[in-house]
């Protein structure tokens, strides 16, 4: 079978899905008389995208750039402190609860505070992301780290290997597909921490179109750039899903 | 049998339909959390003027104008509070709402900005880093005020804010200045110091427009307009209640709604007077819509706010509801 005809086999009922639910769209706009300010026709989104005056550029350009930033923060940070809950049962006992706890906290909340405290812009927004982000990954971290088979841990120790060879060469590989896994989460956190700081304060940004456009009642601008963001948010996802094909091939099939 | 069954038919029947004084349902949509201008409304339904004219009225509070417009537009409230640029802009954009009464007449449109950086006339927004929340009048129709002015709109930055985010944002000195009316003074005069904050009235530099007023859908003025009407006078006289007792009036808003803080509230609705106390609604009654200043309000939005398509003056705005009540003599 060809490639082609494999990605159509698997991705044939999405498509359908989709169009379905934009011919329900253009019906319900068509026939029900929704306004055009409450729901607003695929074709007029269609136009927001490509013939509109909003300068699409410079507002993905930072919105990405944000998102992109947060993921890396979060996965970076994430990856550090799994491995210190991993390795020290002193630091896991220190550091879980007050993770627990910063992870929920309601960040649309904390939002003001970062621009009192950092300011608007695109480094508190990137922060925003992370914040929302990084847990997932502590977790799946120190999970893969610790969740060893006692098979593998026994060679270690009939070879003699010392603690932090048994961490490099059979903990850390052993991890490699639940980190993947949590930074498929991340991919998503990062990109509602960007935009949740957007609203907050920000001068560009597809959140900061949609907020603004929102208001102004020109709701197919507002629906194009989401439409953007879902782009942003899928690449990212796309992004790690093929990380996770080349790195870890061996774990494929965990989701 | 059939005609005791009938009989008790009969009578149930009867039990069933003689209601106690029918009161019409009527949602009237604020539009924010509370504040000053606000309480009008709650001495109105205090004092039971809303009742007295067999309105069961409900106030409910919104995220802004453009919320308020939505909820009456589509039914989710009979009227509402919303700011008179973004009502019109609005019906560029497929709304059918109109205007029927007036809240401020004077213009509250205003720059805040602190001592240390001061903005305090138009040519100092030049260079300047201006915040405002989405759908904020003062972001919106900026290019009319600053042709007027002689500012160069392009050297003045607006950064986007969330409301509840603008106050501690200038007080921080994130930003040079923020949008806001100006009875919000008190506000922000809490978290910046007394003395410390700024304002730029745009009445004081020719900029003359509706802002805050009351708003009611078609379907309202149309299948209810006693009703609307009988809202309205109610309303009206609730405002003339404060205009004679301020303080009375702060007590009953503060037993209605505990969550506001008088120390903040009375000087902000104070401040709200100030801007109704004027000369024609002295001599028109309170409320009162001006055909000329609200056709020029319009000619506004059209030429400033980039609207899809031009919005008639005669669509938005509608003075058959209105009812004359005087304003106290003070």
């Amino acid at each position: 079978m060809t490639k082609f005809a494999g990605l159509s086999r698997q991705y044939w009922p999405t498509l359908v899905l989709f169009a379905f639910l934009l011919a329900s769209w253009q019906a319900a706009v068509s026939f029900g008389g929704i306004r055009e300010y409450l729901l607003p026709a695929p074709l007029s989104v269609w136009n927001a995208l490509w013939h509109g005056d909003t300068s699409w550029g410079q507002h993905i350009w930072a919105t990405t750039f944000e998102i992109i930033g947060a993921f890396v923060l979060a996965a970076g940070v994430g990856v550090v402190l799994g491995v210190a809950i991993a390795w020290s049962p002193l630091l896991a006992n220190a550091l879980v609860p007050f993770l627990v706890f910063v992870n929920t906290l309601p960040k649309v909340a904390i939002a003001p505070l970062f621009l009192i405290w950092m300011g608007y812009g695109i480094f508190p927004n990137m922060l925003m992301g992370a914040l929302i982000g990084f847990f997932p990954v502590v977790i799946n971290t120190a999970v893969g780290l610790s969740q060893v088979e006692a098979d593998m841990l026994d060679l270690g120790r009939v070879f003699s290997a010392p603690k932090w060879k048994i961490f490099v060469k059979i903990r850390i590989p052993n991890a490699l597909p639940y980190i993947l896994s949590a930074l498929k989460i991340t991919a998503t956190a990062a990109v509602v921490g960007a935009i949740v700081g957007e609203f907050v304060a920000s001068q560009r940004g597809l959140g900061y179109v949609i907020v603004t456009t929102q208001s102004s009642m020109n709701t197919s601008v507002a629906f194009a750039s989401l439409i953007w963001i879902s782009a942003v948010g899928l690449a990212l996802y796309g992004a790690v899903v093929l990380a996770a094909h080349l790195w870890a091939p061996w774990a494929e099939g965990i989701d | 049998m059939f005609r005791r069954t009938s009989i008790i038919l009969a009578a149930a029947f009867a039990a069933v339909a003689t209601p106690a004084a029918a009161q019409e349902k009527f949602t009237f949509a604020l539009n924010w959390f509370a504040v000053g201008d606000h309480a009008a409304y709650w001495v109105a339904l205090d004092k039971g003027y809303y009742k007295a004219k067999g309105l069961d009225v409900t106030l409910e509070n919104s995220k802004g104008s453009g919320d308020s417009i939505a909820k009456v537009d589509t039914g989710r409230a009979d009227a509402g509070l919303a700011d008179a640029a973004v009502v019109i802009a609005s019906a560029a954009r497929g709304t059918t709402v109109k205007v029927v009464g007036m809240v401020f007449d004077k213009t509250p449109l205003n720059i805040f900005s602190l001592k240390s950086k001061p903005l305090t006339k138009p040519k100092d927004l030049e260079g300047a880093t201006l915040g405002a929340p989405p759908g904020d009048s003062q972001r919106q129709i900026f290019p009319a005020f600053a042709k007027l002015n002689g500012i160069d709109a392009s050297k003045v930055t607006w950064v986007n804010i969330e409301p509840a985010a603008k106050i501690a944002a200038v007080a921080e000195k994130r930003m040079d200045g923020v949008g806001d009316y100006s009875t919000g003074l008190p506000l922000y005069e809490k978290a910046a110091g007394k003395g410390n904050v700024v304002m730029m009235q745009w009445a004081d530099f020719g900029f003359d427009m509706y802002s805050m007023s009351i708003i009611a859908s078609a379907k309202t003025m149309k299948e209810r307009p006693q009703v609307l009407k009988a809202f309205l006078e109610a309303s009206y006289m609730g405002w003339r209640d404060i205009m004679a007792d301020p303080k009375a009036a702060m007590e009953i808003f503060k037993k209605r709604v505990p969550e506001v803080d008088v120390e903040l509230m009375t000087p902000n609705m104070l401040l709200g007077l100030g801007l109704m106390k004027t000369d024609r609604y002295a001599k028109n009654g309170i409320g009162f819509i001006d055909d000329k200043k609200m056709c020029d309000s319009v000619e506004l939005v059209n030429t400033y706010m980039g609207l899809p398509k031009k919005v008639e003056c005669k669509d938005v705005y509608s003075k058959d509801f209105y009812t004359l009540v005087q304003m106290p003599k003070n």
